[in-house]
């Protein structure tokens, strides 16, 4: 055996290809549809204005109850929230129901895609002089051939997959934009289907928060009630004064000369 | 003359349960008995209700217990008003 010898072939492709392909992007929105069921009581006309001017500073130390910028007071509720408005003495309790939405649209459009100019390929044999191993000049000539049809055909496929790259990439932001639009209205649509059943079940869900939310109120009522009574009592210098509290009950007494 | 204010709520169902003002003096009535009572009456009821609507209980027949429901249901529930009894 002696050194290899290598036999080498080179040809140029003129491309000129155009074909139409099609654009298709897929967006996805995923989001919470609501639905909400409230009641409203004011206060105006049954609790004492003392009471009620008591109630806004109860509310304002009293845990787990948040001042708004606006002045109303809030609670958080397992699946709602009660406001207190000290100005338009208005209760509110509110339940809320949500459940999540997803959905996905497509858009699509179809381009141009187009590849042209020359495409320089190369192959390579080898043999031996002896024709050692059984390569021997015409078998380094086929195989010369084999490997520049290969490359030619491969180097096709990277000009025309880029041109399809590009050419998707061209059209894609707008369909993809278009994709999403579609998606957005698409949600839209499916929330408000679901608002109904939503608010339905927000309602069934009010009665249960309104015994929590009445709670919580009532106890921030009793402590007002308190404060606004024992208040009046000490201005008046009653006697025999005494309150009390227990198991949500609270009882007061006072003796004054009138 | 001297009165008796008795006040109780309950959180637990927001109901004033009870909302009496009682004349404790024994003896003859005085000329203005009356009159001192109902005001000292609707001077603490304003503290607690407005517009309470005052009522006179006579001497045993006995506590009165009334009840005010103050705060929102399901469906709309109408404010009571608390009441004040004399005896």
């Amino acid at each position: 055996m002696c050194n290899p010898r290598r036999v080498r072939v080179r040809a140029t492709r003129e491309l000129a290809e155009a074909w139409a392909q099609e654009v298709r992007r897929r967006a996805t929105r995923t989001g919470r549809a609501a639905g909400e069921a409230r009641v409203r009581e004011s206060l105006a006309d049954s609790v004492g204005g003392p009471t009620l001017a008591a109630l806004t500073d109860v509310l304002a130390r009293l845990d787990g109850w948040t001042e708004l910028p606006d002045g109303t007071f809030t609670h958080e509720l397992d699946g709602g929230v009660i406001t207190f408005d000290p100005d338009t003495r208005e209760l509110e309790i509110t339940a809320t129901v949500s459940a999540e939405v997803t959905v996905t649209e497509e858009a699509s459009t179809t381009v141009d895609a187009q590849v042209s100019g020359s495409i320089e390929a190369e192959g390579e044999g080898v043999y031996y002089d002896d024709g050692w191993g059984g390569l021997t000049a015409e078998s380094a000539q086929r195989d010369a051939e084999r490997n520049l049809s290969a490359a030619m055909d491969e180097a096709v496929r990277q000009r025309r997959e880029l041109a399809s790259r590009e050419a998707d990439a061209a059209a894609g932001d707008a369909i993809e934009r278009e994709a999403e639009a579609r998606a957005e209205a698409a949600f839209a649509a499916a929330a408000a289907a679901r608002e109904d059943e939503l608010r339905r079940a927000a309602t069934d869900r009010l009665l249960a928060i309104g015994v929590q939310g009445r709670a919580l109120f009532n106890a921030a009522l009793a402590e007002a009630y308190r404060d606004a009574i024992l208040a009046y009592a000490r201005s008046r210098r009653a006697a025999n004064l005494h309150h009390s509290e227990q198991d949500g009950v609270l009882d007061i007494e006072f003796e004054l000369e009138v | 003359m001297r009165v008796k204010v008795r006040f109780r709520f309950n959180s637990v169902t927001g109901e004033v349960e009870a909302f009496e003002v009682d004349d404790l003096r024994d003896g003859p009535r005085l000329a203005d008995h009356d009159a001192r009572h109902d005001r000292a009456a609707a001077e603490v009821a304003r503290i607690v209700e407005v517009n309470a609507l005052i009522e006179e209980v006579a001497p045993g027949a006995g506590p009165v217990t009334t009840a005010t429901t103050r705060t929102p249901a399901a469906t709309e529930t109408p404010a009571g008003e608390p009441e004040r009894n004399r005896e």
